[in-house]
């Protein structure tokens, strides 16, 4: 076994975390439990909170309630903060964060002292981890010689070097090309399973965060929405906020109309019918909105004449996706988008898609503000700057 | 589940939030002990004159009606002129150089560079006094025959006061600047060349970007000028050019002296600071210039053509000719060569003065003792200047941070004769004395002076670093094991190592030959190096004093060179490394 | 705030205390040092503020002779008198030691001089210049004006005022800028006082002051700038003060351009050194303060201040009898005048701004 595999993970335990930064709430009563071992990811759009927590675990930003624990032992609490240096953890910026005056060696060899190792064996563990990453011939390069992939994956090998029991990541790949990000996730995934550290991971990637994820934490305006593993998030979103955030085709209004089979509902939107789960009760004639996943989607080849299950619309645009295309569809007054087919469908022409139950989710509709795709959100939370900036959004 | 609210809570929360700003309550307190006690004393003198027995009254305005003579308001307008033209001329000036030094390949960099630590260190004197021998009538110009008389009309006036403060102004500005400019990686400019930016569009953004490092250099060559006497009283003293500081020097200089009516005269000036401040503060508003990271590329110079190359060694040659040049030929002048000039014949060069300067006794001892405390107020100042760097590039506590600046910058527009009279006041105070605190006339409030006089333009140098640096490194530091002081020494001491530097050279330089704070509080028989060249000068022995001045320099100019050698050769190479330009 | 902003804060700050704490060592030490000039135990130190050329070389030999320790603030008169002024409420000064009498007729006024009567016998100039409640001791004197000339290019020599007013001299004569060379002001109010009396004041000095500007009288900030005027050849005539005007005599190269001659105008103003013992001392420290000015009245002390600086404030007459001045400063003018600084001390300011405005 290699001496930078599996010391073992620490066990994160958050009671009712709050931050405030004046007027604003960053987090608002957080619980949240990850196993040892485990990659947690934190997931949520700009100004949900999840940067701020990030930075309460490591030590950063202190919060003003709430208590945490690192292993067992108590590191943040209304008596107590512990300093990020003793807490035994790392952390991957969304800058990178190498120094720029130290070669990639020496970044990576920094992360050790802490360990008090003779020097000859840290340099040892220094090589290795760069060797890990892939990275061991540009060891004495200085960071600004170095592209942004290869940056991070020298912050990626700063990070495990000294095994430490917990791992932060802060969007580690927000800024890089998307043909590296997918290369590097698996990176990520691959280094620290094999390191057996916790990991806990923040993104609004929902993609990225179904494909590193034990468990996802969805955060909205500083509360945790819903804690479950992908599978349940994808198929059982607890509110029309998580289920938007995890990928949606499109939103059909309408009124149930009875319960069906296998606890489906059958809901009346506009001149059709379609099925839908609901983790709610509901009764006929309640307003709900329906959720539609992508995979729900089919455009119907055949003219079946079997209703329920079915809408139809125009064809509104055409991607091509190399493996396909995808249509957006006006069904009614709304869009659906993503509705994918091997072959095209010219603009233009009325199409009909399937609906599959399993993917359409019905919630009630509770005079809910309706919230476009469009909106973003302008506060911006400490530490968020350099990605704000990235974004253009300015204070 | 429940958050713990309870009542203990909240009150260990709140003890544990006063013990945190113990450091910060330190710093504070300093910072009132040698800036904000002194001023706010002076200041009060002006309506209370009965505080320090200055007058009959213990509150009155009279102070400032007899400040307001008719001449006043001329010269508040004046004043303002002559500081905003030089802080203007100042940064134009010094940004051109940090440009074609740091981004172009213009031949001898490290003598252009090397020359602006020079010229911090002359003596706004001796630039006078330069001029002055070269155009005056019958001076070396007329001597020579060359028609100088439109040159001289320009220079005792007006004019001439701007162009000598603007020399004394462009170091500053160089440095600022320059550890704005080492900062500022490539991406920048390639973002603007790539939409389509010409070379202007490229220096419009450049200087967007360094607008911190501008504005600070600009408030705070603004509030030196403004405080000037001297150059004014001598280029400018048949030109009927009243500025504003004259009300205040004939008060302090007839006896009984009329504080009440400087101190009055100095909340004029206060309020010319607070002009520039609040300038400094709309045109920064809010911006982030986080921009040094690890992902900073260094830019590129740019290669210039030919012509370009000669074209920028002649128009830096040019420059130094004027601002280094014309001081060292009036050093020359007073110093080496008797009677140059005059009537008695201009006889070869003589060592005379610099032999009798190097065997009085009033240079050696005097200038040992200056470069211990040049050497202890330099690095304290440092230290102090990055605390306040720190605490105005913050997204917090923006009061505080705009009253200290402020304060800083009211240091530097109140002339330092009153500057130190604050002090006086302040400690000699018997009250003062009855606590135990027995500092006046003692090394150490000298020394106190001398910081609080040198943290305004050194923590204005580090503004612009200090302000680049992204937070995300220090952060960083400490997630991987540094605890906060080492990562301060590990992460931001080697980022800033440059800048750093230049603000103790800076401090050193300007503390070695400061002058009007070390006449009032040095202690009795330990004379600073200044005191003793001013006698001299005071004395009508121009050569003599001329000559200790430039000894006086040499030797500054040593240290600071030796400073920056053991640099060169003892720091990492990654530190080298940093900001320096492919 | 961050949690981090908080120790380099308490790094710079323990810095700082501890470099104050090194220099209040330093300090200490450093005053331990003048303090033990001599072993005599008791003695407290005499504090001097002095803007004299000589006064290190006198403190020093008074020292040695007494045993008293001295501590010696030695400045130019205007930052020295500032800073007697800003320490009104609590003097630090046993012993005040300037060129001019203005200061401490006001110093009188304030209450804050020790009344002695060293008991030593003057010469009639020095007699003339002693105060009536012997509030301060003059102990040498210089004079203004002094006329320095170019005898190389001029053959006229004024013997009074009025002379400079005629045709041969205009454009040629020069003279200081009162606001910014001390002994200036002296040199205006004697002019005043010769013109007008304390009962005609200022008007008929301003009067003449104004036809020697339309004579084209020039204006330099000080005795050296003057002296430079006159060497450059841009004056032919200068009114300074007699100890610059000695000292260019006797340091200057001559040459067939160039020959400083000085020659005294009229009723010439005498313009005394002084020495004021501060009232509040205590009572140690005034008798010491008094053994100085014995100290000072006498030959030894007159000889170290004559040696003490000898191209500056050594060019003095003495006013003890007795005592030659040195050669280069010449014979004392005959036709010289006391002007009392009760009456034109006050007058200080509203002159020098008359000055600046009509005459410069």
């Amino acid at each position: 076994m290699n001496s930078l595999d599996d010391r073992g993970g620490h066990r994160v335990s958050l009671v009712g975390a709050g931050k405030r930064y004046g007027a604003v709430r960053a987090l608002a009563g957080v619980d949240l439990e990850v196993a040892a071992g485990r990659f947690l990811v934190l997931l949520g759009p700009s100004g949900s909170g999840k940067t701020t927590l990030v930075r309460a675990l490591a030590g950063i930003e202190r919060l003003d309630e709430g208590e945490l624990r690192i292993g067992d032992r108590p590191v943040s609490g209304p008596r107590t903060h512990v300093p990020p240096e003793q807490r035994d953890l790392a952390m991957v910026f969304q800058d990178y964060a190498l120094w720029p005056h130290l070669t990639a060696l020496g970044n990576v060899g920094y992360a050790l002292k802490r360990r008090k190792l003779a020097s000859d064996q840290a340099k040892a563990r220094s090589i290795e981890a760069l060797e890990r990453v892939g990275l061991v011939g540009l060891a004495e390069r200085y960071p600004h010689e170095l592209s942004g992939g290869q940056q991070q994956r020298v912050a990626l090998a700063r990070a495990i070097v000294a095994q430490p029991g917990l791992l932060l990541f802060d969007e580690p790949l927000s800024n890089l090309d998307t043909d590296l990000r997918e290369r590097l996730r698996v990176e990520i995934s691959t280094l620290t399973r094999q390191s057996g550290a916790t990991a806990v991971y923040i993104t609004h990637d929902q993609s990225e965060a179904f494909a590193l994820a034990d468990v996802i934490g969805v955060l909205d305006q500083g509360r945790l929405v819903q804690l479950a593993d992908p599978e349940t998030l994808y198929h059982k979103p607890a509110t029309p906020f998580v289920a938007r955030f995890t990928g949606l085709s499109g939103e059909l209004n309408g009124t149930v109309v009875g319960p069906d089979a296998d606890e489906l509902f059958v809901i009346e939107v506009g001149q059709w019918r379609v099925k839908a789960r609901s983790g709610h009760a509901l009764k006929a004639g309640d307003a709900v909105r329906v959720l539609i996943r992508p995979s729900a989607t089919a455009l119907a080849e055949s003219d079946d004449e079997s209703t329920v299950g079915t809408v139809s619309g125009a064809v509104i645009d055409v991607a091509y996706r190399g493996r396909g295309y995808d249509h957006v569809i006006a069904c009614g007054d709304r869009h659906l988008t993503s509705v994918f087919s091997v072959r095209p469908w010219a603009r233009g022409t009325q199409a009909k898609l399937s609906l599959d139950p399993a993917g359409c989710v019905a919630f009630p509709l509770n005079g809910e503000a309706e919230i476009s795709y469009d909106k973003e959100v302008t506060t911006v939370t400490a530490g968020q700057e350099p990605a704000a900036i990235n974004r253009g959004v300015t204070e | 589940m429940s958050t713990i609210t309870l009542p203990a809570a909240a009150r260990a929360r709140a003890a544990a939030g006063w013990l945190r700003a113990t450091p910060f309550a330190l710093f504070w307190l300093l910072i009132a002990a040698i800036l904000l006690v002194p001023i706010a004393l002076f200041l009060a003198v002006a309506v209370s004159p009965r505080l320090f027995q200055q007058g009959p009254q213990w509150f009155t305005l009279s102070s400032f009606q007899a400040a307001f003579q008719d001449q006043m308001l001329q010269g508040i307008a004046d004043t303002l002129m002559i500081g905003a033209v030089t802080a203007v001329a100042s940064a134009v000036i010094g940004f051109a150089v940090a440009w074609v030094v740091q981004r172009t390949n213009v031949f001898g960099r490290r003598l252009w560079s090397g020359s602006m630590f020079a010229l911090l260190l002359v003596p706004s004197y001796l630039i006078a006094l330069g001029w002055e021998r070269l155009l005056e009538p019958m001076g070396v110009l007329d001597l020579l025959h060359v028609p100088d008389s439109f040159a001289r009309s320009l220079l005792f006036g007006p004019v001439g006061v701007m162009a000598v403060l603007t020399v004394k102004g462009i170091p500053f500005a160089y440095l600022a600047i320059s550890a704005g400019l080492r900062g500022l990686g490539e991406e920048f400019e390639a973002a603007v060349r790539v939409h389509g930016g010409g070379r202007r569009a490229v220096t419009r953004t450049v200087a967007a970007l360094l607008a911190p490092a501008i504005w600070s250099s600009l408030a705070i060559v603004f509030a030196e000028s403004i405080s000037d006497f001297g150059v004014a009283s001598t280029l400018a003293n048949d030109a009927h050019f009243p500025v504003a500081t004259f009300e205040l020097y004939n008060a302090v200089d007839n006896f009984p002296v009329q504080f009440p009516v400087a101190a009055a005269v100095g909340w004029i000036l206060l309020a010319m600071a607070g002009l520039a401040l609040y300038a400094q503060h709309r045109a920064l508003r809010g911006r982030s210039y986080r921009v040094l990271g690890g992902r900073t590329r260094p830019a590129r110079r740019r290669e210039l053509s030919a012509s370009g190359r000669i074209g920028a060694f002649s128009g830096m040659s040019l420059l130094l000719l004027l601002c280094l040049g014309v001081p060292t030929f009036g050093a020359i002048s007073a110093s080496l060569m008797q009677g140059l000039g005059t009537l008695e014949g201009g006889s070869g060069f003589s060592l005379d003065n610099y032999r009798r300067a190097l065997t009085s006794p009033a240079l050696y001892q005097p200038l040992q003792y200056s470069a211990l405390l040049a050497t202890i107020t330099a690095t304290v100042t440092v230290l102090l200047g990055l605390v306040v760097a720190r605490l105005l590039t913050s997204k917090r506590g923006q009061t505080s941070a705009r009253m200290l600046d402020l304060l800083l910058l009211a240091a530097v527009a109140l002339p330092g004769i009153v500057f130190a009279a604050g002090y006086i006041f302040t400690y000699n105070l018997p009250q003062v004395n009855d606590l135990g605190i027995h500092l006046y006339e003692t090394t150490t409030l000298l020394t106190l002076a001398y910081i609080a006089t040198a943290l305004p333009p050194a923590s204005r140098v580090l503004f612009g670093s200090v302000g680049q640096v992204q937070e995300s490194l220090r952060e960083a530091a400490r997630v991987h094991g540094s605890t906060a002081p080492g990562s301060w020494l590990r992460v931001m001491l080697p980022l800033l190592a440059r800048p750093l530097l230049a603000a103790w050279s800076l401090t050193f330089g300007g503390t070695l030959l400061e002058l009007p704070v070390s006449q009032l509080l040095y202690p009795p028989s330990d004379p600073t190096v200044s005191v003793g060249i001013e006698n001299a000068l005071s004395k009508y022995d121009y050569s003599g004093g001329t000559a200790m001045e430039v000894l006086a320099v040499l030797a500054a100019l040593a240290v600071i060179g030796l400073v920056w050698g053991i640099f060169q050769l003892v720091a990492p190479a990654g530190w080298r490394r940093l900001g320096r330009t492919l | 705030m961050n949690s981090w902003n908080r120790r380099p804060a308490l790094g710079a700050a323990l810095a700082g205390a501890l470099a104050l704490g090194a220099l209040a060592g330093c300090s200490s030490s450093s005053n331990g040092n003048s303090s033990s000039v001599s072993g005599n135990s008791g003695a407290a130190t005499l504090v001097v503020y002095s803007s004299q050329g000589y006064d290190s070389a006198v403190t020093k030999a008074f020292s040695k002779a007494t045993g008293i320790p001295v501590s010696l603030d030695d400045d130019s008169t205007g930052p020295l008198l500032a800073k007697v002024g800003a320490e009104r409420n609590n003097p630090q000064w046993g012993l005040l030691w300037v060129d001019g009498d203005t200061a401490f007729a006001e110093l009188d006024k304030e209450g804050q001089l020790l009344d002695y009567n060293p008991g030593v016998a003057l010469t009639a100039a020095g007699t003339k210049l002693v105060p009536a409640d012997h509030s301060y001791s003059p102990v040498s004197t210089t004079a203004v004006p002094a006329l320095v000339y170019n005898a190389a290019r001029v053959s006229a020599v004024p013997t009074s005022w009025q002379d400079l007013l005629g045709a041969q001299y205009k454009g040629k004569v020069g003279m200081n800028d009162p606001s910014q060379s001390g002994p200036t002001f002296p040199l205006i109010a004697g002019l005043m006082n010769e013109l007008g009396g304390e009962s005609g004041g200022v008007a008929a000095g301003e009067k003449f002051l104004t036809e020697l500007k339309a004579n084209g009288l020039q204006v330099h900030p000080t005795n050296g700038d003057t002296l430079h005027a006159l060497e450059t050849g841009q004056i032919d005539y200068g009114l300074i003060q007699s100890s610059a005007a000695a000292g260019e005599v006797a340091t200057a190269k001559k040459s067939a351009n160039y020959d400083p001659k000085v020659v005294y105008l009229g009723t010439t103003t005498l313009l005394p050194g002084v020495i004021g013992i501060d009232k509040g001392a205590s009572a140690k420290v005034q008798q010491e303060a008094e053994k100085f000015v014995q100290y000072v009245l006498s030959p030894a002390g007159q000889a170290v201040m004559q040696h003490g600086d000898p191209t500056g404030d050594s060019l003095y007459w003495p006013i003890v009898p007795g005592i030659d001045p040195v050669t280069a400063i010449g014979a004392m003018p005959t036709a010289y005048q006391r002007i009392d600084p009760t009456y034109w001390g006050p007058q200080e300011t509203a002159v020098n701004t008359w000055f600046d405005q009509n005459i410069k």
